[in-house]
């Protein structure tokens, strides 16, 4: 008994002893820092992306620092000579031409020179691999300012997303040093994993990454706080009097935050408060309030991708996108001809955006919202709008005449992109995060494949603007529950202000900051988004404002219309079924979800 | 323990009371409290965000079976009562014991039997013979059933084999076959899933590269005698129509080997000597296996089976994984609740709604336990 006690006295004491000492950590390595709790998912380059795609066949890989960048090797090899035998080398053998030490400057030198021996180790091996990962630009950015976090830098020579952005937090850390940032990558299922911690109240991010409509929840149940409306409690008087986004911004303090987005962005950046909101969660503003609870980083649009290689191939412009549906058809049937799959296309992911983008140019969003609502005119029967069908009709005469790809029912995820970045299908509709997916996959031959993009054609005769965009915006919500409102604030500003220009620059995106320049490849949509009013986007269209409906009732429906399946509705049947499961949604759930 | 003495059986059972104490609290806190916590929340819709939560009582119930079940309520429950008082009444041990007020007692084996007949029949009509109430959660339930069924079947008979060939005393390199055919048992769902997407992957996958291939060297060879060539359709094996088929032949596949070993350790454990007797006697190798090693190994078929019933019922990882996409040809019951409890980029959260699948789940799994159970041998054997 008496051994009993003293094992059980060993196991308190040791459980008390790591208890106190878990305690304990939080204080010691952060001393009197204000911490901000980021939540973050993934994002493109992510491990299991690659794993399905593999690598682009018969590519050579190119190298982050290239030939080009021989001032940095040359300040590198001045810096640490005893490392340049081995750098010489690795040159000489990754880009099959020996060394000519050109161009460094005394302050790169220094710089180099300023770095941890075991940081600058780890970087002469990694400059002595092959990969197409841009790691000098993030080298040049955040190196020199962080010898001390080598370990940790070594992250952001990793071509994971969002490698780049601990270097960032590392950045904003040297230069708010009152505050600290707890990272946590939660995945794709960011909310879903923080949901026990809203529940309790416990460790609520500050800050929590996501779309606009993915961080949806947060609006509704008013767990996230309003960026441009007065918030009645809070210190900062900008604040209490107007709202975070008036206040200045991290670079120029005689501009507000709010006048930094572009108009895109700033439109999708919007929740608009519904019946439900007011009578279901108590908001404290009236239905129809357009609310900017998104801080937005990035804007997304759905565009349709094409390569204009095979334009060329089949005696076309390059330039000369299609201006209208009719136009389109016609190309898809003279690339047929050429033998050429026309539309890369997954069995069951964003095929349905055929079908939204069509109806958005056909009926009008306006028309087709006030369908999915309930409203008239319905999908089928006496009060049919006969459009559905033609748009239905339509679409089952490009799936029988082999507009998309062979096989394409049970393609899955990534297998579009793959094939439509190596040069194997011509259009890919999809969002404009595609650049950023097929970095690592696609082809870099220009004869093979050669990206660009134009918005979904028009339908002549259709009502309003043709030219209308799908968009959403990625961004950041600040949570109500989070402890450190002006330190999240500080961060997301700070992304913005630093952020923008990288996003959009290593990985492609459309940045959602005023005056960045778009990419390359999306070069045609900077137009639209400099000039676009409210009523030229719309923010995510049905699955933002209606997205039981759009789970339930259209996506389960297209599902058994678009691909090939034994027990395939005819167009007819299709849209009996749509108003058939319409109708059994509206009497579960009722009309406005 | 024996306790004598005054109040002795009071006092026995307290201290078996004390005994069990322990174990009791953990499977209140860890078993008991989730379930009837779960029901709870089955009544209610919830997003899981905050405390808000809306009383709907048995909405989510009605829904997903539809008006047609519902209103079926009273007849099903007056049929499920009738078969437990009939099970109660004729459901007696086939070998009573001689003392009367023992042999009064119902065999709750037997009892059972009505009221699982009656559960039976109800859930095939529900399943096919009904079309209202939420059709994809019946696609799903079925494509379980589908699973269970199916899957099983081929499971047990691929394992059964691998485990009497491999039990078979002249057999070479057992334990080398026995290793490669347990091996994908290590593999983890997800890893089973992205190996079975590239063989199945209907352009540049393993298995239509195999049959075309197959077909090119029957061309190849034909054309000696005729000019022909075998041209052979890419058959889509993740299409919609051919998916849940494929994501049975992979968790096939990946559990053969652990069903195989659980069947080879039983038929290992059977004495020689009982083999010796019988060949003795004269019986042959089917005699042999109908007569000893299937009587002997009877408890381990049924647990095999036991754990197959309710793998196959909770799948998720393979099905989630594999079909990355999912139609109501494809998904599963946990699957489908995971799609609507958890999957932040539809922006559904419908807590509540998918912990009422997660309370018909149970019960599907208690009853088919159940219903396994009655295939359990009275008598047990020890050797």
């Amino acid at each position: 008994m008496r051994f009993f006690h003293q094992l059980l006295a060993i196991v308190l004491v040791t459980l008390l002893a790591v208890l106190g000492w878990d305690l304990s950590q939080r204080r010691i390595t952060r001393g009197n820092k204000q911490t901000i709790i980021y939540a973050g998912m993934f994002g493109p380059g992510e491990p299991m992306q690659r794993l399905y795609s593999g690598p682009a066949p018969q590519l050579e890989p190119e190298h982050p620092f290239g030939p080009d960048a021989s001032a940095h090797y040359a300040a590198l090899v001045k810096a640490w000579p005893d490392l340049a035998a081995k750098i010489q080398a690795d040159y000489q053998r990754i880009f099959q031409q020996s060394f000519e030490a050109r161009g460094d400057s005394d302050s790169l030198v220094e710089q180099y020179r300023q770095l941890d021996r075991k940081y600058v180790e780890q970087l002469v091996q990694s400059l002595g691999q092959k990969d197409r990962a841009n790691r000098l630009r993030l080298f040049a950015l955040f190196a020199d300012l962080h010898p001390q976090h080598d370990a940790r830098l070594i992250k952001i020579f990793q071509t994971l997303h969002p490698a780049y952005r601990i270097g960032l937090f590392e950045d904003f850390k040297r230069r708010n040093p009152q505050y600290d940032i707890e990272e946590r990558w939660d995945g794709r299922w960011v909310l879903s994993t923080n949901r026990p911690r809203f529940l309790t109240g416990t460790d609520v991010p500050d800050v929590m990454a996501g779309a606009l409509r993915e961080l949806c929840i947060l609006y509704r149940e008013n767990l996230a706080l309003p960026l441009d409306q007065p918030i009645p409690d809070a210190e900062d008087p900008i604040w209490r009097e107007k709202g975070i986004l008036y206040g200045p911004s991290y670079k120029n303090a005689n501009v507000i935050l709010k006048d930094t987005f572009n108009p895109v962005a700033a439109e999708t950046s919007k929740y608009t408060i519904t019946d439900l909101d007011v009578t279901h969660n108590h908001h404290p503003y009236p239905a129809g309030t357009r609310i900017t609870y998104l801080w937005p980083s990035l804007v997304h649009a759905m565009v349709v991708f094409y390569n204009k290689a095979h334009f060329a191939q089949i005696g076309r412009d390059p330039d000369a996108v299609p201006q209208t549906i009719d136009e389109f058809e016609g190309i898809c049937r003279q690339l047929l001809a050429a033998g050429i799959e026309p539309i890369a296309q997954d069995g069951m992911t964003y095929i349905e955006w055929w079908w939204f983008e069509l109806a958005n140019r056909v009926l009008g969003y306006e028309t087709l919202l006030s369908t999915c609502r309930g409203d008239s005119p319905r999908f089928a029967g006496s009060q049919g709008d006969p459009r559905y069908l033609e748009i239905a009709q339509r679409l089952r005469r490009w799936r029988d005449q082999n507009f998309w790809m062979k096989q394409f029912s049970a393609s899955k995820w990534p297998g579009a992109q793959r094939d439509f970045g190596t040069g194997k299908c011509t259009f890919l509709l999809t969002g404009t995060w595609l650049p950023a997916e097929i970095a690592q996959t696609r082809s870099y031959d220009p004869k093979v494949f050669d990206l660009s993009c134009f918005v979904y054609p028009a339908y002549p005769g259709g009502p309003g603007n043709q030219r209308r965009l799908t968009a959403s915006a990625q961004g950041h919500a600040i949570t109500r529950q989070g402890k450190n409102h002006k330190g999240a604030v500080a961060l997301l500003s700070y992304l913005s202000a630093y952020g923008a220009e990288l996003e959009a620059d290593e990985l492609h995106y459309v940045s959602a900051q005023k005056g960045i320049a778009f990419p390359t490849e999306m070069k045609s949509l900077e137009p639209i988004f400099q000039q676009a009013g409210t009523g030229d986007i719309i923010t995510d269209g049905i699955s933002g404002d209606l997205p039981m409906c759009y789970k339930f009732v259209l996506l389960e429906t297209f599902n058994r219309f678009f691909p090939l399946r034994s027990d395939n509705p005819s167009p007819a049947e299709f849209v009996e079924e749509l108003e058939r499961k319409a109708q059994s949604h509206y009497e579960r759930y009722g009309k406005a979800r | 323990m024996i306790v004598r003495g005054k109040h002795a059986k009071i006092r026995q059972a307290l201290i078996a009371l004390a005994m069990l104490a322990p174990s009791l609290l953990l499977f209140g806190v860890f078993v008991g409290y989730p379930a009837v916590e779960a029901f709870r929340i089955s009544l209610y819709d919830w997003t899981g965000f905050s405390p808000q939560a809306d009383w709907v009582g048995l909405k989510h119930f009605r829904g997903m079976f539809g008006p047609t079940v519902w209103a079926m309520g009273v007849p099903f429950g007056l049929a499920l009562l009738a078969a437990l008082v009939i099970g109660g009444l004729f459901g007696r041990s086939r070998s009573a014991p001689p003392d009367p007020r023992l042999r009064r007692r119902l065999n709750p084996k037997w009892a059972w039997a009505p009221t699982l007949a009656v559960l039976s029949a109800w859930l095939v009509w529900w399943l096919y013979g009904t079309n209202d109430g939420d059709d994809f959660f019946r696609w799903c339930v079925r494509n379980n059933f589908r699973l269970m069924f199916v899957g099983g079947i081929f499971q047990f008979v691929f394992a059964f084999l691998f485990a009497a060939g491999l039990s078979m005393p002249k057999f070479r390199a057992a334990k080398f076959y026995r290793t490669m055919i347990f091996f994908p048992s290590f593999v983890s769902a997800v890893g089973v899933a992205i190996l079975w997407q590239r063989v199945c992957d209907a352009r540049y996958g393993l298995a239509n590269g195999v049959i075309e291939g197959a077909a090119n060297a029957v061309s190849h060879v034909i054309s000696y005698v005729h000019p022909i060539h075998l041209a052979v359709a890419p058959i889509e094996w993740l299409g919609s129509d051919n998916m849940f088929n494929s994501i049975i032949a992979a968790g096939i596949w990946s559990g053969v080997g652990s069903q195989m070993i659980l069947l080879v350790a039983a038929i290992q454990r059977i004495p020689p000597t009982y083999y010796e007797a019988a060949r003795v006697d004269g019986a042959n190798e089917r005699h042999v296996f109908s007569h000893i090693t299937i009587p002997m190994i009877r408890e381990v078929i049924l647990i095999t089976l036991t754990l197959w019933v309710i793998g196959a019922l909770k799948v998720f990882g393979l099905v989630q994984a594999m079909a990355i996409q999912l139609d109501e040809k494809t998904s599963v019951v946990s699957v489908r609740q995971y799609e609507l409890a958890f999957s932040n980029r539809d922006n559904i959260y419908q807590m509540g709604y998918a912990t009422a699948m997660a309370v018909v789940l149970l019960v599907l799994i208690v009853v088919f336990a159940l219903g396994l159970r009655l295939l359990r041998s009275e008598d047990e054997l020890e050797f």
